[in-house]
């Protein structure tokens, strides 16, 4: 499928496989390929150094190192499948249930969990070495009983947030049983983040083997385990510092492939991510424009995902000072990315490749990022779909607001917060002086995008970009914010780039309107003439769609 | 009884739990007293906006929630009679297509084998197959080969209808069905929808905040606000004449796609005065 | 803010009893003591009268209840072999575990929290790649091992240190302090890095916020951005990941004890283990699961104090 083939193009992912394979052999083939017998003892030749005949040197009865390496394997990889396979046995179907069900069961069973997991692991494991006599599985199953909790928790966790999802209810619905829910419909869908878990846990278990044996608790004295290797090497570095060297590589190794694979399983399942916001802009090829009157003149404008496709290509239009300017089109057609582009912040790898946006006469494409970010602002306003997501969940409401009175009109903290107060009044929340100190969760959503709007006006604009503003808000309060918008318009002569995809918003507040389609303008007019007579085809079809005939 | 109604909602209730302490819930009603009919062969739309309970109403008829008070009656059936386990002829009967067309298909399946898994659970001597259901919703027959997130938005949720009809249900919810749709794809799912209820006489409980698309594929209409069905009536006569004040401003809030009616509105809605405020 | 800690601590009665139970099952169930103190050659009527002596002929919940009404008083019993009371042995050695595992946070989070931001915001870049490639180098380095090989480099080959000789704190405050360092640093490296991980992997998430584009889209300037908003975000799944490595540093510690011969309460435990002495063992798990409850919950009224919308309303 997808995520191996993704998998297998990972270089690092690779080496990690292999090396676990060479593992593998090694556990498997231990009486061929160990140079040595493990445990033979050669008292005239203690603590030498790496040597041609012994090449990892020997220990303090002269038992051949890398013997005794290669057999210490077949103790690691038991030790860490041992657990992790019983932990995943124990864990993972409870943690189904339990998440499934939910209600009393959930609440009784997450406070035993709690309890268990409030010992660490390696006191769990000295429990059980006290309970059932030392010895490697006895210590082992210590920490296996706290994977067991960790994936328990994991499992209930993510089948908490599945079952609520629609795929459930449908199966639901239809009438299958539980146990098919469970394990027919959700459990391929954790069975990725518990893969990746998995592996990162084979990685622990091998340092709790480690450790356990490291503290005398593991693995019987005659046995080679890497753990107890360097137990036995403490006593001796003095004489051999080599001593140490070795078993620890060996742990450390294989712990990091185990991790290793397990990020790698990750980024394979969960495709590539898209990049942390670059601030410096890459070059544009300015396309020569002849000046004009409007405030916002945007020429030839392309935008491109390298690599990808063009999403904005070649798009032209004016915008009049005081204007309110639609931008209409379905999801896909470029609007949201083109109002992105005009503020200079598009996600990135995503760059404007070419043309030219004059902003009262002033180009704004290719200049760097901090002289755009003086124009955000006092300039160029913007607010966004999701208002909630556009404010910082763990920041007063206030705090927020002063940004841009304090970065653009240098206002002093207290001064700045009474402004914040009277922007707040303005467009329209009540109570504003209190509300200051509020928290973005205790605002609806109505409410949290006049919060938003009255930041973007903070600095005063000339020209306000308002992506799909209302989307996201119930009719009632869709109407309210619309009219807020205009009302505001016409108090301090804003002009309005209005995207949005809904015909009847365009007609409600628009003066022109260009509608776009995959990319490109297919149309650009006046209100009234796009709605009585559509010159292009797609216009007439959306507006069909609309309703708008029988309006 | 001839004219006896398909689904007989009753003074339905239904309360959420909105957070514990120690021995006792706090509970909020989400659908408080809620009485409608659905015609067999006909549409029921049920408006509102989000919170005011539509979509709870819908999953009460499901039982996916458990009703706090009220009746809900299906073909003559208590559903209150039926204990804790649903009866299967019941899970045939009715049947769901949600929202979001991607979050409703499981993602690890291919499309054949979300098919597959509701003809099976249907299956009592029918005789199509996933062939045919994809046929019926007007999909090409290889996209069964594919996975959800290959697919279009509008094919996806064909997909869901599919497998709603896989079971040949009497009743089919449309829980904002074609609201995360782009205009052009939400009128050819319409169109799929009306044409589904013709040729199978299929009843539809459609719910929706978009006013315009219930209009569209509606008989009845109810519509809801803060848990109360305010209003319900013909479809045609609730949009000309309502008769409820919350109706009326959410039909006036509503933007059509039409400057002149647009302009004379925010003429009506700037005299009296200026913003009306709804939260504190 | 006082209703959350409230609220927290309201919980805790019930949860230190739910922890008491597993810990008394895991420790009384099945285990004869009889055979460790009494040697294997002793009669079954002399088992019999040192089970009686001990109370472990008792029903389960009688013992139970006896061993928490101890526990109540701040009892946690005496040793079978040294007859020393727990309580005092463990309040002698808590000490030096404390210490370490402060130094051994204070330290990962001084390194892992700029290392992590230095990756986010140069994500990609060269020195970001070191920076994950050293982290998950440091991650999967045994904490202990580390501690050997500090010990091996800097004492036993400078000489800046002391090999083995540890200082009590009443001998001398100077050198006691002198002789944890390279147990903190072992300790604090391998968290170090996985705070630096997940700190780059926080970060990179908050700047990829839409509050970030709107923050940038009023023209706020980038450091305000990062250090004012990006961080403070970010700021709940790195307390997540210090709170559970101060766990972790706690169990790691009693094996880096081992490495440099100090006497602390791994030492202690670990002798109740080998000697199965039961009420040692029971009073340092107590002792440290306790330790634990009240680390998750500093990070509890921590998750209240940064997310607004982890506190109680």
């Amino acid at each position: 499928m997808i995520t191996v083939s993704r998998l297998l193009r990972q270089p690092a992912t690779l080496v990690c496989l292999a090396f676990l394979l060479l593992l593998v052999v090694a556990a498997v083939a231990a009486p061929w390929l160990a140079p040595y017998d493990p445990s033979a003892v050669n008292v005239t030749g203690r603590l030498e150094g790496p040597s041609a005949a012994h090449w990892l040197g020997t220990d303090e009865l002269g038992r051949d190192q890398l013997s005794r390496l290669i057999y210490g394997t077949r103790i690691a990889l038991r030790a860490s499948v041992q657990a992790v396979g019983l932990a995943l046995v124990l864990g993972v179907p409870a943690g189904l249930v339990i998440g499934y069900f939910g209600g009393w069961w959930d609440r009784v069973a997450m406070r035993v969990v709690d309890a268990v997991s409030s010992i660490p692991a390696l006191l769990l494991a000295f429990g059980v070495i006290a309970l059932l006599g030392r010895g490697l599985t006895n210590a082992m199953l210590g920490v296996s009983v706290i994977f067991a909790i960790q994936l328990l928790r994991l499992t209930r966790g993510m089948v908490l947030a599945e079952r609520e999802l629609p795929y459930v209810d449908a199966a639901r619905v239809l009438g299958l049983s539980a146990p098919r829910i469970m394990f027919g419909q959700i459990l391929p869908n954790v069975a990725g983040p518990l893969i990746v878990q998995s592996s990162i846990y084979l990685g622990f278990a091998q340092l709790f083997e480690a450790m356990l044996s490291f503290l005398g608790l593991g693995v019987d004295v005659g046995d080679a385990s890497w753990g107890q290797m360097l137990d036995r090497s403490r006593a001796y570095v003095g004489d051999q510092p080599w001593l140490p060297v070795f078993p620890g590589l060996a742990i450390m190794l294989t712990v990091l492939a185990f991790n290793l694979i397990g990020d790698g399983l990750r980024d394979a399942m969960s495709g590539a991510r898209a990049p942390a916001p670059t601030w410096k802009p890459p070059p544009v090829r300015l396309v020569p424009a002849e000046p004009t009157r409007a405030l916002l003149s945007v020429r030839s404008l392309t935008v491109a995902f390298p690599g990808a496709a063009t999403v904005v290509e070649d798009v032209s239009f004016d915008i009049a000072e005081g204007e309110v300017f639609g931008l209409v089109g379905e999801s896909g057609s470029g609007k949201t990315m083109t109002a992105l582009a005009l503020a200079g912040l598009l996600p990135p790898p995503g760059a404007v490749t070419q043309g030219s946006v004059r902003l009262a006469g002033r180009e704004l494409l290719g200049l760097p990022d901090h002289e755009l970010a003086a124009l955000r602002g006092p300039e160029i306003g913007m607010i966004f779909q999701d208002p909630q997501s556009a404010l910082s969940p763990v920041h007063t409401i206030g705090r927020q607001l002063i940004e841009p009175l304090r970065t653009h009109e240098g206002l002093s903290r207290r001064a700045a917060l009474d402004r914040a107060a009277e922007l707040l009044t303005l467009v329209g929340v009540p109570d504003a002086r209190r509300r200051l100190g509020d928290h973005p969760h205790q605002f609806s959503g109505g409410m949290a995008q006049r919060v938003v709007i009255a930041r973007a006006l903070a600095a005063g604009p000339r020209l306000l970009i308002a992506d799909e503003p209302t989307t996201a808000l119930d009719v009632t309060v869709q109407c309210q914010v619309l009219d807020l918008l205009l009302d505001l318009r016409e108090r301090f002569g804003m002009t309005i780039l209005l995207i949005t995809h809904d015909l009847g918003v365009v007609a409600d507040v628009c003066d022109r309107v260009a509608v776009m389609r995959a990319g490109r303008i297919v149309e650009q007019a006046p209100v009234g003439g796009l709605f009585t007579t559509p010159e292009h085809p797609y216009t007439a079809a959306l507006l069909a769609a609309s309703g708008g005939a029988h309006a | 009884m001839p004219d006896r109604p398909l689904l007989r909602v009753e003074n339905l209730r239904v309360s959420y739990e909105m957070g514990r302490t120690l021995w006792k819930a706090r509970r909020f009603d989400a659908v408080k007293d809620v009485s409608f009919t659905v015609a067999a062969g006909e549409t029921f739309g049920l408006v509102g906006e989000s919170g005011s309970g539509k979509s709870t109403t819908g999953r009460a008829v499901l039982r996916l929630v458990r009703p706090a008070a009220g009746t809900i009656e299906f073909d003559g059936h208590d559903l209150g009679a039926f204990g804790p386990r649903t009866p299967r002829w019941y899970r045939q009967a009715v049947q769901v297509v949600f929202q979001d067309p991607l979050a409703s298909l499981n993602p690890r399946h291919l499309v054949a084998k979300t098919l597959t898994l509701a003809l099976r659970a249907g299956n009592d001597g029918g005789t199509g197959g996933v062939d045919e259901l994809l046929d019926q919703v007007g999909l090409a027959r290889e996209l069964g080969g594919r996975y959800p997130a290959e697919l279009s938005g509008g094919q996806r949720q064909r997909v869901a209808i599919a497998r709603a009809l896989a079971v040949r249900p009497r009743l089919v919810i449309c829980d904002e069905a074609v609201s995360a749709l782009d205009v052009s794809t939400q009128s050819q799912i319409i169109e799929l929808l009306l044409k589904l209820q013709r040729e199978l006489s299929l009843s539809l409980l459609f719910i929706s905040h978009d006013l315009a698309v219930v209009r569209r594929i509606s008989h009845q209409v109810g519509v809801m606000h803060l848990g109360s069905l305010v209003e319900q009536g013909g479809a045609e006569e609730v949009y000309r004449r309502p008769r409820h004040a919350y109706t009326r401003m959410l039909l006036d809030s509503a933007p059509v796609p039409d400057p002149v009616v647009q302009r004379e509105r925010r003429a009506r809605r700037r005299a009296p005065q200026e913003l009306t405020e709804e939260e504190a | 803010m006082r209703k959350l800690i409230l609220s927290r601590l309201v919980a805790l009665p019930p949860m230190l009893l739910l922890v008491s139970v597993v810990v008394f099952l895991l420790t009384r169930v099945g285990v004869d003591p009889t055979r460790q103190m009494l040697g294997e050659g002793a009669s079954e009527a002399q088992r019999a009268a040192l089970r009686q002596q001990l109370g472990y002929d008792q029903p389960l919940v009688v013992q139970f209840g006896s061993w928490l009404g101890q526990v109540f008083r701040g009892d946690l019993g005496t040793s079978f072999f040294t007859q020393q009371p727990i309580v005092s042995s463990l309040a002698e050695r808590l000490p030096v575990t404390l210490a370490m595992v402060a130094g051994g946070t204070l330290l990962a989070i001084a390194v892992g929290v700029p290392a992590g931001i230095w990756g986010a915001l140069r994500a990609g870049s060269a020195i970001d790649r070191m920076i994950t490639a050293v982290t998950s180098a440091g991650l999967a380095m045994p904490g202990f091992w580390l501690a050997l090989l500090l010990m091996l480099f800097f004492a036993v080959e400078l000489r800046w240190f002391p090999v083995l000789g540890f200082t009590r704190f009443a001998d001398g405050p100077g050198m006691w302090a002198y002789g944890l360092v390279l147990p903190c640093v072992a300790l604090g490296l391998h968290s170090a890095a996985v705070i630096a991980r997940q700190t780059r992997g926080a970060m990179a998430e908050t700047l990829r916020a839409p509050y970030v584009r709107a923050l940038r889209a009023v023209g706020t300037p980038r450091r305000r951005i990062v250090y004012r908003y990006a961080l403070r975000n970010a700021m709940v799944p790195i307390l997540t990941a210090a709170g559970h490595e101060v766990v972790v540093l706690l169990a790691v510690s009693f094996v880096v004890e081992r490495v440099f011969a100090i006497p602390g309460t791994g030492t202690l435990i670990l002798d109740a283990v080998v000697r199965n002495d039961v009420p040692v063992l029971q009073g340092g798990i107590v002792l440290v699961a306790c330790l634990v409850v009240l680390i998750n919950l500093a990070v509890d009224v921590g998750y209240g104090l940064l997310d607004p919308k982890a506190r109680p309303q």
